[in-house]
């Protein structure tokens, strides 16, 4: 079957869709994801089955992003080149805070880049397995970086905060929207996995 | 560093007035030894979570197998064979790499063919003393 074509139908979606994304994102430094580990459905290049990051001392880990109150959003958009279409992952999160730590943090975050984690607060439960719409990972071709970072003082939103926008690079965008991320056939193993990652 | 602040963990988990600035200290030196990150203490729960992370590290760090952040290992059919690394014990690598060999990528550890080789040599002379032991308390009973 070639790989350019429409292979099956998309039908009226009985359960309601809900938008947003949860509080609680992950972010893994791109150089320490085991590609070679990691694992694919092997029907769908866009469900990764194992997230795993390499051995090395100390050992590697996710960050955990914590937001307030829905302050993280989340949006993808295709991008349209000469012959090919890529795909922009874009990832805004609010620090609601502004001490040498965070700043450190930030300045740091702004030279690497990173897979993002995250959680979407739609969990379409009509479909068996249920759980496969709930964690996204953003950026696995080439890691998502920090585009802009800004600090109002005054501001009325974040009262002084820091508002950081990450997305693809200007030039290599993403081959794929974002990866569905299902370990081990259930959510609660998804879970345990990414419990496992930090 | 690390073995000192393991053993004032649970003092210092259990007792809020043996929380004292010396001790942070010393738990944020660990906490960067074995982690390699700065331990952020500006939150109220930070170096209890930091010192239950160190604790979880050091015992994870003596077992025989280890598996990658992230990696779950699973049975079809099977849930109690279900395991990420927290979750890992010695018997179910064990199971998983005899069953599924190919699921040694997912470990960061596993004892080299060397320390096998030297574990079993220690077993089977164990059980040879312990043969031994047993006919020789049959021998002094028989003597009797």
């Amino acid at each position: 079957m070639a790989c350019n074509k429409i292979a099956a139908s998309i039908l009226e979606n009985c359960a309601r869709i809900v938008p947003g994304i949860k509080d609680n994102a992950y972010l893994i430094n791109f150089d320490d994801v085991d590609k070679d580990a990691c694992g694919f459905d092997p029907d769908n290049p866009l469900l990764l089955t194992q997230l795993v990051l390499k051995t090395a001392s100390p050992a590697l880990t996710a960050f955990q992003m914590q937001g307030f109150n829905f302050s993280n959003e989340h949006k993808t958009e295709m991008v349209k080149k000469t012959y090919q279409k890529s795909w922009e992952h874009g990832f805004v999160f609010r620090i609601f805070d502004n001490t040498p730590e965070d700043k450190l943090w930030i300045e740091q975050a702004t030279h690497s880049r990173f897979l993002i984690i995250q959680e979407n607060n739609y969990n379409k439960s009509l479909s068996s397995p249920y759980g496969r719409t709930v964690f996204e990972v953003l950026g696995w071709d080439f890691g998502l970086e920090v585009n802009a970072a800004e600090r109002d003082a005054n501001s009325d939103e974040l009262l002084g905060g820091w508002l950081i926008t990450a997305g693809c690079s200007d030039l290599l965008k993403e081959s794929m929207p974002p990866l569905a991320l299902f370990v081990g056939g259930t959510i609660t193993n998804t879970r345990s996995a990414i419990a496992a990652l930090l | 560093m690390i073995q000192e602040v393991i053993s004032f963990a649970r003092e210092y988990i259990n007792n809020p007035q043996a929380r004292n600035p010396e001790r942070k200290r010393k738990i944020k030196a660990a906490f960067k030894q074995l982690t390699g990150e700065n331990l952020r203490g500006s939150c109220g729960t930070c170096y209890i979570e930091a010192l239950i992370k160190i604790k979880r590290t050091m015992e994870k760090s003596q077992s025989r197998y280890q598996l990658k952040p992230g990696a779950l290992l699973e049975a079809f059919g099977d849930v109690s064979k279900t395991c990420t690394n927290d979750s890992l014990t010695d018997e179910l690598a064990e199971w998983h790499l005899k069953n599924n060999p190919g699921c040694i990528k997912w470990f960061s550890k596993v004892p080299s063919a060397k320390e096998l080789a030297a574990e079993a040599k220690a077993e089977a002379k164990f059980k040879e003393a312990k043969e031994q032991a047993a006919e020789e308390k049959k021998a002094d009973k028989k003597k009797r």
